[in-house]
């Protein structure tokens, strides 16, 4: 299990934690997602003990994680920009990870090497970002960590790689009931593997729920009104819309809590949609003062 | 879970010597032809050619040579090596990278170092090895001199490195990590000489031109250019001066920059363990030393661009100033403080723009400190310009100026200097108005008779140096004009104290003949009007100073100076009546052994008083003119020498 809590990081006086408290629980696919900016790298940075936090604490069960080996050994990153030694081949990397991780598995190594068809012998330099990034896949994944952080892992990759990176991923997590803490901006993606999620705005985490408790608290509800009829009071609602007569609002609550209150309305017709995880990021940001903006040319 | 500690990974060594294997075969290879090849080749040109001890010819190369290269190759490759092996901290990529493995800091910070540290070392031990072929390939194996350049070697790239090593760990930028190795190797030396180029023009007292006294806090400077290995010469049988062996004099300097090497890489390793890693690519990556950094750009920058502006721009001289070049200078030095202090401002922001709000305040601060400082200088605030120490106080005083340099210990001699000391202080302005006047054009000074040789002058420099009973030393230096006081009288009366004579002409080793190494007489003869020299026995030349020049000398009749031609006079007489065109040099050499000697001279000139020299000369039929017949080239100088 992964626990921050009340994490501040200051850099040069700009606040990029802000007190910030989450916690993937064991075996937890956990998606944090957030506009740029909001401190989803820097978190990870210190998750993963490369940054020191001002204060608060990170613990992986239990145990802090910066200047820990003992921990450190377990948790595998994969970053945004992937860095290798100049000089090196994948062949030279794996060599490198094999003698600094003590779980390294190089028969996970050769088994996965079909998965990803890349070739050994080249230098790192030479690849295209993708391949760098299965490349890192590759190695990540030999590493048999019990922490797995990425930070926008599929940036890059064709769609047939990015299905059989996060194939592998979801393999490994049911095989080993790995953690992952992922951060993307690919929101659609995210919905598919996580089973968690965050969403963090300036350095503070907005919200943190299981996917399926995320989506059953949130509504999108289309419905026609007769005329003059008006939406019940006590409604939270984050957004409205409409075409003609027909209103779609996203509330917050439940399908049958806000079904059962907007039946007080009579309306003539009314319909609950499934709330993609896109959405309810851009509905709970807009409380932030991060809505879409209309723009006109 | 607790963490095993390990202060080294094998697999990250390992790693970084495989990537930087070149740089580090670079420095084997550079240093494989500097000795071992290069010794190779003079031995085998000596074989052929040299006369003397091959031995010697390979201890020269080993030691001499071996010297100097260390401290080249050590601060060279020491900055470079450091550059390879914590390059992980100037990319926040390659940090992100590290950081995230499995090691403590510490651990990444030690192998790190350690690959520097052993391409260094196991590169000098191969090159130690392969000299020790070459040279008992030649028979002349002298494990002496080689164990002499492996500690050389050694100590200099301990220092180098660890000093390189805690450069890196002060900055976020590879590209800043050589200016800041360079700055700090140099900016000690640089800063006094900058320093006191502008203390000369604002305080009265002060020398620009003297020698830095803080150069051994300016590591290459003094491992560069003061040397440190001296020769063991002989005069043979046959006269011959030969070389017989070298000494390397450096090693208490070495042992302490060593040990100071040591201690930088425990800073560093303290510094790296601290380091708040998103500080890669930042130009100060300690955020404390952040304003001390601006500070010291603003202050680095106003010595040395006012300095420089100052010079060249405003043209004024870095001697003693008046009150409106002080302005101009106090004017070019904020100049420089507003570059130093904004070019700090854009490197650490990593923008143009930093020309707004609060950094002007501490631009202000920084001009404020300037002024302060130079008008508390000019004003005398701390009392520097009457900081004249009592006669009790002092264990012996040295003054130099244009005239062979002399030091006094007897109280009564060190009161007149003290005196002396006192009345230029007093005449400050007499001296300041005379120079100002002479910068200005009126009222300048040339004597009818002058012709550019340093004889003419119409000033004379002083330099004093009092050696304090409690240890210190006080030094001063002025310039004093002949038509402006009467110091200048004052000045040649001491000189020519009987103490001052005795210190300058008196020979330290008997004058024996089996001390005696050769001598003669140099005079412009009156009967053929050219000039003659007489060569002088081993019997003659004991005689003749023992019996009459140092009679004449105890007598005051030889060995006084006048320090001008024109304006001095010694025993109330003038030069040109007073000194013959005629120099006795007596040169003496006492041997102590094999090895050890002592080498004096002397050379004195004949003058009317003195009777005992003079009535030797008459019995060798020697008639000299007087000084000022012969030709005016032959006059230059004299007058500083008799």
């Amino acid at each position: 299990m992964i626990e921050v809590k009340n994490v501040t990081k200051t850099f040069d006086g700009f606040k990029a934690l802000n007190d910030l408290t989450l916690t993937v629980p064991t075996g937890a696919i956990y998606g944090l997602v957030g506009p740029n900016g909001a401190g989803k790298s820097t978190i990870i940075r210190h998750v993963t003990g490369i940054l020191r936090q001002d204060s608060g604490e990170i613990l992986i069960d239990g145990n802090p994680v910066y200047e820990n080996p003992a921990v450190k050994s377990n948790i595998a990153y994969i970053p945004d920009d992937v860095f290798f030694f100049t000089q090196a081949t994948i062949g030279d990397m794996m060599k490198f990870y094999r003698g600094v991780f003590p779980n390294f598995s190089t028969e996970r190594y050769e088994k996965l090497r079909k998965a990803f068809d890349l070739n050994e012998k080249a230098k790192m330099r030479s690849l295209s970002k993708g391949m760098q990034k299965q490349a890192a896949f590759w190695l990540t994944v030999c590493m048999c960590p019990k922490v797995l952080v990425l930070d926008e892992p599929v940036d890059g990759l064709d769609p047939v790689m990015r299905r059989q990176v996060w194939s592998i991923l979801m393999s490994d997590v049911a095989e080993n009931g790995t953690t992952v803490l992922v951060s993307s901006h690919n929101l659609r993606e995210l919905e598919d593997v996580c089973d968690h999620v965050g969403i963090m705005s300036e350095g503070r985490l907005l919200l943190e729920q299981s996917l399926s408790d995320l989506q059953e608290n949130i509504s999108k509800v289309q419905l026609a009104l007769p005329d003059g009829g008006v939406l019940p009071e006590g409604l939270s609602i984050l957004h409205k819309s409409s075409t003609g007569r027909l209103q779609t609002i996203i509330v917050r609550g439940g399908a049958e809590e806000v079904t059962n209150k907007l039946a007080t309305c009579s309306p003539l017709f009314m319909d609950v949609i499934p709330l993609t995880l896109e959405e309810i990021f851009i509905y709970e940001l807009g409380g932030e003062h991060y809505e879409v903006k209309d723009i006109v040319f | 879970m607790k963490s095993k500690t390990s202060f080294f990974s094998k697999t990250l060594f390992f790693n970084t010597i495989k990537r930087f294997w070149p740089l580090f075969a670079a420095y084997l290879l550079i240093w494989l032809i500097i000795l071992p090849l290069s010794l190779n080749g003079i031995l085998s040109w000596g074989l052929e050619n040299y006369e003397n001890d091959l031995s010697i010819l390979a201890a020269e190369k080993v030691l001499t040579q071996g010297a100097v290269y260390a401290t080249i190759m050590a601060s060279a490759f020491g900055l470079f090596f450091a550059m390879a092996a914590f390059s992980y901290l100037y990319s926040p990529r390659s940090v992100s990278m590290i950081c995230a493995l499995p090691n403590k800091r510490e651990s990444i910070f030690v192998s790190q170092l350690s690959t520097g540290l052993a391409a260094m070392f196991v590169s000098n031990i191969i090159v130690f090895l392969i000299t020790i072929l070459v040279e008992s390939s030649y028979g002349i194996l002298d494990m002496s001199y080689l164990w002499q350049w492996l500690g050389i070697v050694s100590l200099n790239c301990l220092f180098f490195y660890g000093f390189a090593v805690f450069c890196a760990s002060l900055t976020g930028n590879i590209l800043v990590l050589p200016c800041v190795y360079l700055v700090l190797n140099f900016t000690v030396v640089v800063v006094e000489i900058f320093a006191r180029a502008i203390l000369s023009g604002v305080y009265y007292g002060i020398s620009s031109t003297t020698a830095p006294v803080l150069g051994f806090m300016s590591p290459i400077y003094e491992l560069l250019l003061n040397k440190h290995v001296t020769e063991i010469g002989n005069n043979s049988v046959d006269g011959a001066y030969r070389a017989i062996g070298y000494e390397f004099q450096g090693w208490p300097t070495l042992i302490i920059y060593g040990a100071l090497g040591a201690v930088f890489v425990v800073l560093a390793l303290l510094l790296v363990k601290h380091r708040r890693m998103e500080t890669a690519g930042d130009v100060v990556a300690v955020a404390p030393l952040k304003p001390i950094f601006k500070y010291c750009m603003a202050l680095g920058c106003a010595l040395v661009l006012g300095v420089v502006m100052n010079s060249t721009i405003f043209y004024n001289s870095n001697n003693y100033l008046g009150y409106g070049s002080i302005a101009i200078l106090l004017v070019c030095m904020l100049f420089g403080a507003f570059i130093g202090y904004f070019a700090a401002e854009m490197l650490m922001q990593k923008t143009l723009k930093v020309f707004a709000g609060k950094t002007w305040i501490g631009f202000g601060i920084s001009c404020l400190v300037i002024i302060v400082l130079m008008l508390s200088c000019e004003f005398d605030i701390f009392g520097f310009e009457r900081n004249i120490p009592e006669a009790e106080e002092v264990a012996s005083v040295s003054i130099h100026g244009s005239f062979d340099g002399i030091t006094l210990e007897n109280p009564e001699n060190i009161q007149s200097v003290i005196d002396l000391h006192k009345s230029v202080v007093d005449n400050k302005a007499i001296y300041e108005n005379y120079r100002e006047n002479i910068g200005t054009g009126t009222d300048v000074y040339l004597h009818p008779d002058y012709n550019g040789s340093s004889s003419y002058a119409d000033n004379e420099p002083l330099s004093i140096d009092y050696s304090l009973k409690n240890g210190k030393m006080l030094s001063r230096h002025y310039v004093l004009y002949y038509d402006a006081t009467d110091d200048c009288a004052a000045l040649n009366d001491i000189i020519n104290c009987r103490e001052a004579v005795d210190y300058r002409k008196l020979l330290d080793i008997p004058v024996t003949e089996e001390n005696f190494s050769m001598g003669y007489i140099r005079y412009l003869d009156t009967v053929t009007g050219e000039y003659q020299n007489y060569d002088l026995s081993s019997e003659e030349a004991v005689k003749l100073y023992n019996d009459c020049i140092v009679p004449d000398i105890e007598a005051g009749s030889m060995g006084n100076v006048w320090l001008s031609t024109e304006h001095s006079k010694v025993n109330g007489r003038a030069y040109f009546s007073t000194v013959y065109d005629c120099e006795i040099y007596i040169e003496l050499l006492q041997r102590k052994g094999e090895v050890d000697y002592r080498y004096d001279s002397s050379r004195t000139y004949l003058t009317v008083d003195a009777e005992n020299t003079l009535a030797w000369f008459e019995k060798q039929d020697i008639k000299p003119s007087m000084m000022g017949v012969g030709p005016v080239s032959d006059k230059a100088g004299d007058s500083k020498a008799a």
